[in-house]
């Protein structure tokens, strides 16, 4: 886990990519912290979390969408602009040798592109409003992987949700990560399945390594960290009618 | 030379004005990845209560402009946990103040007995200003009366140095200070956080689960400071300042305004070395004045004349 002050390579309202001269490398699935201080902006105070896209050497990668001011500040940067980063935060998927099924929907496609780099023969099933929705898509079709995709308006693969096209088999893991409507689903059909899944949950969250307590979810005893419990979970653990 | 920045705070030697703030370091150790703790002036260590408390349901946390609200309810491990398990992870050098929080003077009474004598603990910070819990907290910082009596009846429980923590949603913070002075506090540290809240327009209700939160972080800085200077011109007792410090910057003004040492909170979610790079910004300040000690800045304010 590092905290530095990095160069922007390249930063556009889709991706991200930094120059991390100290990264210590990552597990797929963990994120890091961004910060605006460094650019001297104390509004937005809050860093954001953000899932890694992909790290090679002292490059990391995000992918993101535009929703609010701080992803915005973040589309906008010019290139050699100074940010701070914490990092890498969080568990991430646990390694396996069983063949996967990876679940995408929205943003958190991003977190899956590793996993699937390493997994050839995984499936993978992505899924978005529209084709222009399925991040990474160009990427995700260079992989030896079963590529699958679904769209509400059919504009490519299967029209309808992504979970539609989930039929996880015995022996299969099921890793997800996006709406948590669409976790949600997944984990259902791999628990019919009697097959495994972990899903990975998103929060509003103030610092990434837990001291604020800000990122609290429901669990089946007591409240859980989405920061230094998660942010992946095992879809059995996780209380799906109280998430925020 | 290396300019010095020891410093004294409720009769306890510090190695430097700079400390990390209740509920924001957690126990310490959470920031041991990103700092040294035994180049910090100390920690104040999470609120501590009699039991363990599992705080409130999510939504806890806001971003709000330059600042953030939270209502977290003093989650913590309760003060034996903190004892048998946190602080003998913690560096034996490092001063580590308790932080103490109960919903009736009894508790906060208990929970100082159980931290008497307890090696590692430097000091007890009382925590009379959460403003987020419906059965004590606010009442304690709000009321002169109340607080008067928290502040006697703790100070006989204990002959650890005292701090008392200071609301700030009061009508006369000097009034709250001298008020911890007559009880037989050590020292004064403030402020908490403002109390505030957000309002999710859409479903036209609160953002936070609670209601109100606490609001912190540079918003407050300015309302911190002028707090700061009339509490250090009220009372003798050496005042600990804190309100959405981020750099040394920051420091100083609390520091000229009367703080003997500084708490730094919020600012260390965003950048966790906050802490070291202040301390390093410090150092390069008296260097450039040619000041030998940080202690010949504190209360060093004037006003010109008119």
């Amino acid at each position: 886990m590092i905290r530095s002050v990095v160069s922007v390579l390249h930063a556009d309202p889709h991706s991200l990519v930094l120059e991390v001269p100290d990264w210590p490398g990552h597990v797929p699935g963990q994120f890091a912290m961004l910060s605006f201080g460094p650019l001297g902006i104390s509004d937005p105070l809050l860093p954001r979390p953000m899932a890694v896209f992909m790290a090679r050497g002292t490059r990391v990668e995000f992918r993101h969408k535009t929703v609010g001011r701080g992803t915005e500040l973040l589309a906008s940067l010019p290139t050699g602009s100074r940010l701070g980063i914490v990092g890498p935060l969080g568990n991430g998927f646990p390694a396996t040798a069983e063949p996967l099924v990876l679940v995408g929907g929205g943003t958190g496609i991003a977190s899956l592109f590793e996993l699937a780099q390493a997994h050839p023969g995984s499936q993978v099933l992505l899924g978005g409003r529209s084709k222009a929705d399925i991040l990474a898509r160009q990427e995700f079709a260079t992989l030896e992987v079963d590529l699958q995709l679904a769209t509400d308006d059919g504009s490519i693969g299967h029209r309808g949700l992504v979970t539609d096209l989930l039929n996880p088999r015995p022996g299969e893991r099921v890793y997800a990560c996006g709406p948590t409507a669409m976790m949600q689903v997944a984990h259902e059909k791999a628990s019919k399945a009697s097959v495994p899944s972990w899903v990975s949950l998103e929060n509003q969250m103030a610092c990434g390594f837990g001291v604020c307590l800000g990122c609290v979810i429901s669990g089946r005893e007591r409240y859980r960290y989405v920061c230094t419990d998660g942010p992946v979970f095992e879809g059995e653990s996780v209380d799906w009618e109280r998430l925020p | 030379m290396t300019a010095d920045l020891r410093t004294e705070l409720a009769g306890v030697q510090l190695p430097s004005p700079i400390l990390l703030a209740s509920g924001t370091c957690g126990y310490g150790n959470e920031l041991a990845p990103f700092l040294d703790l035994k180049t910090l002036g100390g920690i104040v260590a999470k609120s501590l209560t009699l039991e363990p408390r599992q705080g409130n349901p999510p939504v806890r946390i806001a971003e709000t402009p330059s600042g953030m609200l939270n209502a977290i309810s003093l989650e913590n491990v309760g003060v034996q946990a903190f004892i048998d398990e946190k602080l003998p992870a913690l560096p034996p050098e490092l001063a580590v103040f308790a932080s103490v929080f109960g919903t009736d003077v009894e508790q906060y009474i208990e929970v100082c007995r159980r931290l008497e004598g307890v090696r590692g603990v430097v000091g007890i910070e009382l925590n009379a200003s959460c403003p987020h819990v419906k059965s004590g907290g606010i009442e304690f910082g709000q009321d002169p009366a109340l607080l008067g009596e928290l502040v006697r009846r703790c100070r006989a429980a204990t002959r650890a140095p005292l701090l008392v923590k200071l609301s700030p949603n009061v009508t006369s913070i000097a009034d709250m200070a001298r008020v911890c002075e007559a009880e037989g506090a050590d020292g004064i540290a403030l402020i908490n956080t403002l109390q505030a809240m957000a309002v999710d327009i859409e479903n036209r209700t609160p953002v936070l689960s609670n209601g109100f939160g606490g609001l912190s972080g540079p918003a407050i800085r300015p309302v911190a400071l002028r707090m700061v200077y009339q509490v250090a011109q009220a009372v003798k007792l050496p005042v600990c300042g804190m309100g959405g410090i981020s750099s040394a910057e920051d420091v100083l003004a609390f520091l000229i305004c009367g703080a003997s040492a500084i708490q730094v909170g919020t600012v260390s979610y965003v950048n966790p070395q906050v802490a070291e790079e202040i301390r390093l910004g410090l150092l390069a300040y008296l260097e450039r004045h040619g000041i030998a000690s940080i202690a010949e800045l504190i209360g060093t304010l004037e006003f010109p004349d008119r």
